[in-house]
């Protein structure tokens, strides 16, 4: 697959890494549709928006067609109420709305803190083996046992979760065993499915698997979904291999795949590939889930499946969508489309510019500094740009060309750069909506400042993207 | 040389450099709502006179102020077209009796049309554009019709200008003075771009560190005064050339023309304008109907007490009332925002807390690059017990991630400052937050084993507000990024040797080269 799909490119993702990224390549559909956007520091009064993590900077924006407005967080919208954001983040609580309207979800019980060890052991005995044992609180695949079947197992993962990772409430389900797969529902509609697998790699006859698991790394880095989320050379990752009777220095055999971990969660390095036909029964039960908590107009549903059944694991108020965009492998989803057609149905089928962005990193930096509180972007112009390189020759350096280059470029709505090269000449990238403006800036261009002496002006082609406003480059 | 000024002291040290020159009114009205605790944003931009500038607001609760230059938006748009058109000007002035020079704009440029429509007016004369700007196409002290119909030609046919004004000619000094409601806030005249002897150096040594002084005054920033032709001559009419060396005291007039911008200097003339004079600029400003605020020009002529009322700029620049060279500075800014919003006269925040300032970088870079609508600023830091400090140590860990930990506790504790890389290893820390939480951060970088030498001291400088990373000593951080480079590549050829060692082929050659180490043995 290639790195970037075309509506992308590397400049303009950098520095929007995992869930700012969700944040992003929503904001950027939804401006490039013309919406006005506009980045926040912290949650403005006029929203009740809910935040869940660390910090909301970067990740929470508005937009607004002039008539309404919506906050955004993360990948989440306004829509989506926070009663429902609540209830997703507690896997218990979600399970008994879940059985209460008659989604299939495993059996399992929530043990709190007035429970002992002896109390989880008894009663995940008392179940089908194998089991899964989890917080109830937690995301991101944080302390998931899966496929637990003896007591001293399931006496480490109780442990582990309550003292290492400090969560009290623990969640104990039969496991289910199919595959793992992530829906994405926008207005009752499943937009986009795909499957996650446990972080695996595959065997040559030559390396080791800790030289595997490396290249593995090395090629997740290239994709701006999975570069943070790698494979990590953790106790639990050797026990899992222990388990199969394996360690990092053993060199499996060529075309073996060798499973690094139960969980496929993407977060702890598993691998997503994206379906284009989701069973019907799969489709049914992810909707129904989604219904059965209160206003929730977007969101992720994990579940298991196989031919037969399909059975709800949990649900996410605020899933990550670039796993859909940019999965491991398979053709890319485009949700970020689907959810701003929810939210401004008027913008739907809008011809998009792909060839306009801004700059998140800057953004990112006025608002993580605090130098802003918050900040709206400059609307990107409403049609697809031409774009061109000029190059001028002649008396162009120093002497206010580049400033007089930018004024008229603002005042034609050109955007682009300009900028002096070490040879004397002066560059300028523009891009503009029709050839007629193009035509008219290279004449002013041509003219120059008045202490200018323009003797040529080389025009060539440039397909590269633009960076919105029209910069005069150091 | 004994200091002659007097500028304002919530001024001192908080306009940033990159709002020096022409920014000036801008940033000082921004500066003052945004120390009131007024919400400050900064929006999209305008050309004015050649030079883009952002439009901000200034806003409480309802009440949003949006202004462009020194104009809020509340002043009317039939008092703006009114003061562009001078003859409208003088009409609306006339009619509540301001004193205002008689004259009338030319209907035909006729020779003999125009001896008809001027037999009122008595020699000398002036002549102007109807809607000009700046001093532009504007002739004064015209002495007889020749040099008048001569003039008139240079207008038209040189300067392409078909709508002049013809007025008598009022002998005095022109004065600019700012009116807001009922008061005169501050008024200046301008001496021309001048050196004054001290019977020692020469004009041209005058002259270099008269400019020294200049681009250090936020006002006169950029406005250098440089030596031309212009400057020569009016040497030249003087008996002087740039070498000579003027006696202690003297002053030596370098232009004819006096705006500041082609280098002259404000002088505070406040106190020069009697009570009477004063009335009438209030007055000139209320005859025109929704404009609140303006700069009026005046001229006023001590010896014999006339003045007369030129003309009323509804944007005027403020910075020469802020930065006279001589005399005191006038609080416009406080003015404004005491005018538009009554609710917050006498309130400061800066006296209670150490001072704070906004950035104006961005400004420049983001809404000036058009890259950027707007952006609101965050606001004012007000909580009891605030203080500022100077922290220094040193500390051998790397850039990025001392910068992180510094900025994340900046973050979580709502602390002001900057981390300044002052030498190698050397680290500044000024920061400006709770008392109790900036002991507690300097017990925290004091418990940390990468950072020693913690030194606390007091700071009383003004504090940049949000956190900013500055490296001054560049050298060390690009060759630190070459030695990151040297560790990538050792990093890469270890990865390789791993690599080569995983392989069938150097497990299979292991005992070649066992038996080749027992030889070489």
């Amino acid at each position: 697959m290639s790195n970037f799909p075309y509506w992308l490119t590397k400049p303009m993702m950098a520095g929007a890494r995992r869930f700012n990224l969700d944040a992003f390549l929503l904001a950027l559909e939804g401006w490039r549709r013309g919406l006005t956007l506009r980045w926040y520091h912290e949650v403005p009064p006029e929203s009740n928006i809910k935040l869940i993590g660390f910090t909301p900077v970067g990740k929470i924006f508005s937009l607004s067609d002039g008539n309404k407005t919506h906050f955004f967080y993360r990948s989440r919208g306004d829509l989506v109420s926070n009663k429902a954001v609540d209830i997703a983040g507690d896997k218990f609580e979600t399970k008994k709305l879940l059985l209460q309207s008659g989604v299939n979800t495993p059996v399992g019980q929530n043990f709190n803190s007035s429970h002992s060890i002896g109390d989880i052991i008894n009663y995940a005995l008392s179940l089908n083996r194998p089991i899964t044992i989890k917080p109830t609180l937690g995301s991101l695949g944080n302390g998931v046992f899966t496929n637990v079947t003896t007591e001293a197992d399931i006496k480490y993962a109780v442990n582990y979760i309550r003292n290492e990772l400090d969560y009290i409430d623990v969640l104990v389900e039969e496991y289910i065993t199919g595959d793992d797969i992530r829906v994405y529902i926008v207005g009752g509609e499943v937009v986009a499915a795909t499957k996650r697998e446990p972080a695996s790699i595959i065997g040559d006859g030559e390396h080791s698997i800790e030289y595997l698991i490396e290249c593995r790394n090395k090629e997740r880095k290239k994709n701006p979904q999975l570069s943070t989320r790698l494979v990590k050379i953790t106790d639990e990752l050797k026990n899992y291999l222990n388990n199969q009777g394996l360690t990092l220095q053993a060199v499996p055999e060529q075309g073996s795949k060798i499973f690094l971990s139960g969980k496929a969660n993407v977060s702890s390095g598993g691998d997503s590939i994206n379906i284009s036909q989701v069973p019907e029964h799969v489709k049914e039960q992810a909707i129904k889930a989604l219904e059965a908590l209160p206003d929730i107009q977007q969101g992720g549903v994990d579940l298991i499946y196989d031919d037969q059944q399909a059975s709800v694991l949990e649900i996410n108020a605020t899933a990550g969508i670039v796993l859909h965009i940019l999965p491991a492998i398979g053709e890319p989803i485009r949700v970020e489309e689907k959810i701003i057609d929810y939210y401004f149905p008027e913008t739907k089928g809008f011809n998009l510019d792909n060839k306009v962005y801004f700059n998140y990193k800057k953004v990112n930096e006025l608002l993580t500094n605090q130098l802003v509180s918050d900040l709206q972007i400059t609307k990107p112009p409403k049609y697809s740009l031409i774009t061109r390189k000029f190059i001028v020759k002649g008396k162009v350096q120093g002497v206010s060309y580049r400033r007089y280059v930018q004024k008229h470029a603002i005042e034609l709505g050109i955007n682009g750069y300009v900028k002096n090269l070490k040879n004397g000449n002066v560059v300028i990238v523009l891009g503009a909506v029709d050839e007629m403006r193009i035509k008219e800036f290279k004449e002013v261009c041509k003219a120059g400042s008045r202490r200018s002496v323009v003797q040529q002006l080389i025009e060539k082609e440039w397909d590269k993207q633009i960076n919105i406003g029209f910069e005069v480059r150091k | 040389m004994k200091k002659e000024y007097e500028w304002l002291p919530e001024l001192n040290g908080t306009i940033p450099n990159e709002a020096f020159g022409y920014a000036v009114s801008v940033y000082s009205i921004a500066y003052e709502a945004w120390r009131r605790g007024l919400t400050v944003s900064f929006k999209n931009i305008y050309h004015r006179s050649g030079k883009f500038e952002p439009r901000y607001s200034i806003s409480s609760g309802d009440n949003k102020l949006v202004f462009t230059h020194t104009r809020p938006n509340v002043v009317s748009k039939e008092a703006i077209d009114i003061c562009v058109n001078k003859q409208k000007t003088r009409e609306f002035l006339a009619e509540k009796n301001v004193n205002v020079p008689q004259g009338l704009v030319l209907s035909s440029l006729n020779e003999s049309e125009i001896k008809k429509s001027i037999n009122h007016l008595d020699f000398p004369l002036v002549i102007k554009p109807l809607d000009g700007k700046g001093g532009r196409g504007v002739i004064t002290g015209i002495d007889d019709f020749k040099e008048l119909f001569d003039n008139i030609n240079y207008l038209k046919n040189d300067l392409n200008i078909n709508e002049i004004i013809v007025e008598e000619y009022i002998e005095g000094e022109d004065y600019r003075a700012f009116v807001i409601g009922d008061k005169v806030i501050g008024a200046f005249r301008r001496l021309p771009p001048h050196v004054i002897g001290d019977g020692k150096n020469s004009i041209k040594e005058l002259l270099k560190r008269k400019n020294q002084i200049r681009v250090k005054i936020p006002g006169t920033y950029n406005m250098k005064v440089t030596i031309n032709e212009e400057v020569k001559r009016e040497l030249a009419k003087q008996d002087y050339n740039i070498n000579s060396i003027p006696s202690e005291g003297e002053f030596v007039r370098l232009k004819t023309k006096n705006n500041v911008s082609s280098g002259g200097d404000p002088i505070d003339a406040t106190q020069e304008l009697p009570e009477d004079v004063k009335k009438d600029l209030v007055q000139a400003v209320k005859s025109v109907p929704g404009l609140l605020q303006g700069g009026v020009d005046v001229i006023y002529d001590k010896s014999t007490g006339r003045h007369a009322v030129l003309e009323i700029n509804t944007r005027p620049s403020i910075r020469n009332h802020l930065y006279p060279i001589k005399g005191k500075a006038h609080p416009i800014p406080r003015a404004i925002i005491d005018y538009y919003f009554p609710e917050t006269t006498g309130i400061d925040y800066s006296e209670t807390t150490p001072r704070y300032y906004f950035d104006y970088v961005f400004v420049k870079e983001h809404i000036l690059n058009n890259r950027l609508k707007s952006f609101t600023l965050p606001d004012h830091p007000y909580e009891p017990n605030l203080i500022s400090r100077k922290i220094e140590f040193y500390s051998k860990q790397e850039i990025d991630k001392l910068q992180k930990f510094v900025r994340r506790r900046f973050h979580k504790m709502l602390f002001n400052g900057e981390l300044n890389l002052v030498k190698k290893n050397r680290y500044e820390i000024t920061i400006a937050g709770n008392s109790q939480d900036v002991a507690y951060f300097i017990d925290q970088l004091k418990s940390k084993k990468y950072i020693s030498k913690v030194k606390e001291s007091p700071y009383t400088k003004p504090i940049r507000v949000g956190f900013t990373f500055n490296d001054h000593y560049i050298g060390d951080s690009k060759m630190l990024k070459k030695v990151s480079q040297k560790d990538k590549e050792i990093r890469k050829l270890k990865k390789e040797i791993t690599k080569m060692k995983d392989s069938k082929s150097w497990k299979l050659t292991a005992p070649l080269r066992k038996l080749k180490n027992k030889i070489n043995k």
